[in-house]
């Protein structure tokens, strides 16, 4: 069997998109390396065009920095060549923090096709090669992506559950709603903004009765989270989120409300801004 | 017979020729194993035309001493199922059972008590340490030791009591060590430094004649309804005329092969254990028999071709020759005194509960209570042979299966041995059932390691390819940071699965197991060594559907150090493919040479490709 890195053989479902040439800015090793995402183009900078050719040489390549280095510059590129490379490296094994980059870049620019090779890496045993994987689903979207990063909140790293966590958060996916609120009441810090993000008035409210089965800071930081959602409920939604807020103990809570007043004009008055107010002020004097 | 024993009685017969000489009751000679003198005496023997108790009431009575102050005696009508009567009485030894008395040490007196009410009839000073007691219809004897005798050296003395009156019918002095007796209708049988069995005239005290155990020491004797027995730790003669002989190939002697772990049972109490005069923990490990007299010369053949072994709060049922028939498991506490009664072995607890198993399937027939309230059983003596508990059919068939996973799965931390025992009779008995407990005791956390090793190896033994649903069950349990669910044992079950190579499979159960496997395979929870035995029964029931995800693992980590690294795990997805042949092989060999694979990867590959 040839070892062909264009043999479509070895990808697991890949399948070719329209392409389309884009420049950026080059990326350096230690910027792509694991941990760190790679840097995105200054908004109106045009990207110097991308050698896929080359690129993918250097991807193929036993230097593991180095191939880091090419799937990041791939990922710049819109070309589906560069994406359908980026897809084979997966597709044939590579080093953990190739993969780490390659998943980065697949997300990018991120095609119908990608699931199966995305999605088995969402298992890979490597930490943050399924955290990156798990924001890589986050960007495809779709039913299946969608599953995959609900699974990957179940996941017992705490940095694969906060990938996840903002891949709901990216792609508002509510039926993520129950594992976060469970993650929430074992205190999983990655799961409130998550929770805040995808709230609607009726889970704004559950989320409101958690008291005492989720720790206060979290519980705090969810509903704080939700008040400052310019596109959360109505006046009646948010004083109801307000008055939950107020009975949670604690300085995330009073830092919540407070957060609320600054960001809420005074007029037309509100009573949820009111109300939040004079739990501030009735804190404050409390020594809180 | 051990060479410390032989050496040990030949000083003491030195010493007794020396000291004594001369002819009495116990000397040092005498018409040893006479066959015509033994057929004499045992034709003076009278036993009832079928079995039953001693007591002349014929009820079948139960006989329990309790712990506290003081102690009590409670006398308990099996038939009936209640306490006839329970009295105060300082109990120090065993209670042995008259026609219309009971008998035993309260204190320093020989006491004994009407069968009717548990009133004392009469009291006799021992005059010596007690060293056993018994009893046949009209009387009682006992045999004591003390350091009465010539320069105060220590003289043993059996002496015979009138059952009504308590006066001294008759004693006999010996000069070496006299055990605990039995007596059974006009004879007395006294072991005689463990040597001997002397038979003696219950009425005068005359000896008659005496076996002599050329093969094994006597350390006991004891008496049925029907038959009289003696023995040693090794076996049991039965007292007939064969016995004469002295040793095991021309007597009536029966003997079983036991595991281990239950090496402690003895087949009798030591008669010359001055602790075995009373209730001990040796009534706790006794093995338990009856045997049909033939009248021919055809050897001991166990009732039921079984014996039963009493082990703590275990009973177990096997053959001569060591094969487990069936085990019962007693909840909770463990039982003080047990009998084979002939038609049921009759068995009671810490707690006063009674139990009547059936010997030939171990089956609960019967059960009853002493109401002993708080207090603890010391010890019992049952006097009940023939006794058929009222409604015939089992309480509780119980399952032998059950009652080995009760004793494999009970907590109390003192019976590890038994434990194994229990795991390793699983080993032969068939059936998915036997294998779900088996898996349910290697995942359960608080199952020691021991014994664990113990379950995996009966469970890979067993090859049970029933019990793949079973295994697939076990395995299907996602890893979930959130329930906080996990598979257990991975690694032990993938290896009972694997050991179902070439066996055939349930096509549904092996779809199940292979996608289990599958889940395993590819969960990054899942450890190095695990992952190995997760290959190994992939390759042994995949039937072909493992070779995608093999595929897919090893080009998923041919480039990771944390795969690379591990030859035993890289070697096992490798073989696996390659025994698969084919486009399986391609891949290897793609592996094998591409340079993103880790030289340790490639390595392992291109050996296999050479091999195969």
């Amino acid at each position: 069997m040839s070892s062909s890195r264009r043999n479509r053989s070895w990808s697991l479902a890949l399948a070719a998109g329209a392409s389309l040439v884009l420049a950026h800015p080059a990326l350096t090793a230690a910027q792509s390396a694991k941990g760190k995402a790679p840097a995105k183009t200054p908004k109106g900078a045009k990207a110097p065009p991308v050698d896929v050719a080359a690129e993918q040489a250097r991807l193929d390549g036993a230097d593991a920095k180095a191939a880091a280095d090419a799937a990041a510059r791939l990922g710049t590129s819109a070309d589906p060549a560069a994406h359908d490379a980026l897809l084979d490296a997966l597709a044939t094994g590579v080093d953990p923090d190739v993969a780490v980059a390659a998943l980065r870049a697949v997300a990018m620019h991120p095609g119908k096709d990608d699931l199966a090779v995305v999605g088995y890496y969402a298992h890979y045993r490597d930490d943050q090669v399924r955290a990156a994987a798990a924001a890589a689903l986050g960007a495809l979207g779709g039913v299946g992506a969608h599953k995959a990063v609900i699974a990957a909140l179940h996941d017992d790293s705490a940095a694969v559950r906060a990938a996840a966590a903002g891949a709901v958060t990216a792609g508002k996916i509510k039926e993520a709603a129950e594992p976060l609120l469970q993650l929430l009441a074992k205190g999983d810090p990655a799961s409130a903004k998550a929770l805040a993000v995808i709230a609607d008035v009726e889970l704004a409210r559950f989320i409101g009765e958690q008291l005492g089965q989720v720790p206060d800071g979290l519980l705090a930081e969810c509903l704080g989270a939700i008040l400052m959602r310019p596109d959360f409920g109505n006046e009646a939604a948010k004083l109801q989120v307000v008055r939950a807020l107020g009975k949670v103990a604690g300085p995330e809570a009073t830092q919540a409300l407070a957060d609320y007043v600054s960001a809420t004009p005074e007029k037309p008055p509100r009573q949820s801004r009111r109300e939040a107010e004079a739990m501030v002020e009735s804190r404050l004097e409390g020594g809180e | 017979m051990r060479a410390l024993t032989r050496t040990a009685i030949a000083l003491v017969v030195a010493t007794l020729l020396a000291a004594c000489g001369g002819a009495q009751t116990f000397g040092l000679t005498s018409d040893d194993n006479n066959r015509d003198a033994l057929t004499q005496a045992l034709g003076m023997r009278q036993l009832p035309a079928k079995p039953g108790p001693v007591n002349a009431t014929g009820k079948p009575m139960v006989f329990a001493v309790l712990g506290g102050k003081p102690r009590r005696l409670v006398a308990y009508d099996l038939a009936a199922g209640k306490a006839q009567w329970t009295v105060d009485a300082d109990v120090q030894s065993r209670v042995a059972v008259g026609g219309d008395f009971v008998v035993a040490r309260e204190g320093q007196q020989l006491v004994a008590r009407d069968l009717a009410d548990g009133k004392v009839r009469w009291q006799s000073p021992l005059g010596g340490d007690l060293v056993g007691v018994t009893a046949d219809g009209t009387r009682a004897f006992a045999v004591t030791a003390s350091g009465s005798g010539p320069k105060n050296k220590p003289v043993w003395r059996l002496a015979a009591y009138d059952g009504a009156s308590g006066n001294e019918l008759w004693s006999a002095d010996a000069p070496g060590q006299l055990g605990a007796p039995a007596a059974q209708g006009g004879l007395v049988m006294s072991p005689f430094l463990k040597q001997w069995l002397t038979f003696l005239d219950a009425a005068t005290g005359k000896p008659i004649t005496r076996v002599r155990g050329l093969d094994e020491e006597i350390s006991f004797v004891e008496t049925t309804s029907d038959a009289a027995w003696f023995g040693s730790a090794f076996g049991v003669f039965r007292v007939d005329a064969r016995a004469a002989s002295g040793q095991r190939a021309d007597a009536t002697y029966g003997t079983t092969t036991l595991p281990k772990q239950l090496a402690k049972a003895t087949w009798g109490a030591d008669a010359f254990d001055p602790v075995q005069a009373g209730y001990s923990a040796a009534d706790r490990t006794r093995i338990l028999w009856r045997a049909p007299g033939s009248g021919g010369d055809d050897g001991m053949q166990f009732q039921d071709g079984l014996v039963a072994v009493h082990y703590f709060r275990f009973v177990f049922g096997y053959t001569p020759a060591g094969e487990l028939r069936w085990a019962y498991s007693h909840p909770r506490v463990e039982l003080v005194a047990s009998a084979h009664l002939g038609s049921v072995l009759g068995a009671v607890s810490q707690r006063g509960e009674i139990v009547a198993l059936d010997p030939a399937t171990g089956a609960l027939r019967w059960e009853g209570d002493l109401g002993v309230d708080k207090a603890q059983v010391l010890g019992a003596t049952f006097d009940a042979d023939g006794w058929q508990p009222s409604g015939g059919d089992a309480v509780d068939p119980g399952t032998t299966v059950a009652a080995l996973i009760a004793i494999a799965r009970d907590r109390d931390a003192r019976f590890a041995d038994v434990k194994e025992l229990a795991i390793s009779a699983l080993a032969s008995l068939p059936g998915k059932e036997v294998s779900a407990e088996i898996v349910g005791i290697i995942q359960d956390e608080r199952t020691p390691p021991k014994l664990r090793d113990t379950a995996v190896e009966v469970l890979i033994s067993r090859k049970d390819a029933s019990a793949l649903d079973v295994f697939a069950d076990a395995l299907a349990v996602p890893y979930d940071y959130i329930t906080g669910s996990q598979p257990v044992a991975v690694a032990e079950v993938s290896k009972a699965i694997a050991g179902l190579a070439g066996l055939e499979l349930d096509a549904g159960a092996r779809t199940r197991a292979t996608a289990a496997l599958v889940a395993l395979l590819e969960s990054p929870r899942t450890d190095n060594p695990e992952l190995v035995e997760i290959v190994k029964a992939l390759a042994a029931i995949g039937d072909g559907a493992e070779v995608t995800p093999l595929r897919r693992m090893l080009m998923a980590y041919r480039a990771d150090p944390m795969f690379g690294g591990d030859p035993k795990l890289v070697g096992a997805v490798v073989g696996a493919l390659l025994a698969r042949g084919g486009a399986a092989r391609e891949w290897v060999a793609y592996v094998a040479e591409d340079p993103r694979t880790l030289d340790a990867v490639a390595q392992v590959a291109r050996q296999a490709l050479a091999k195969k």
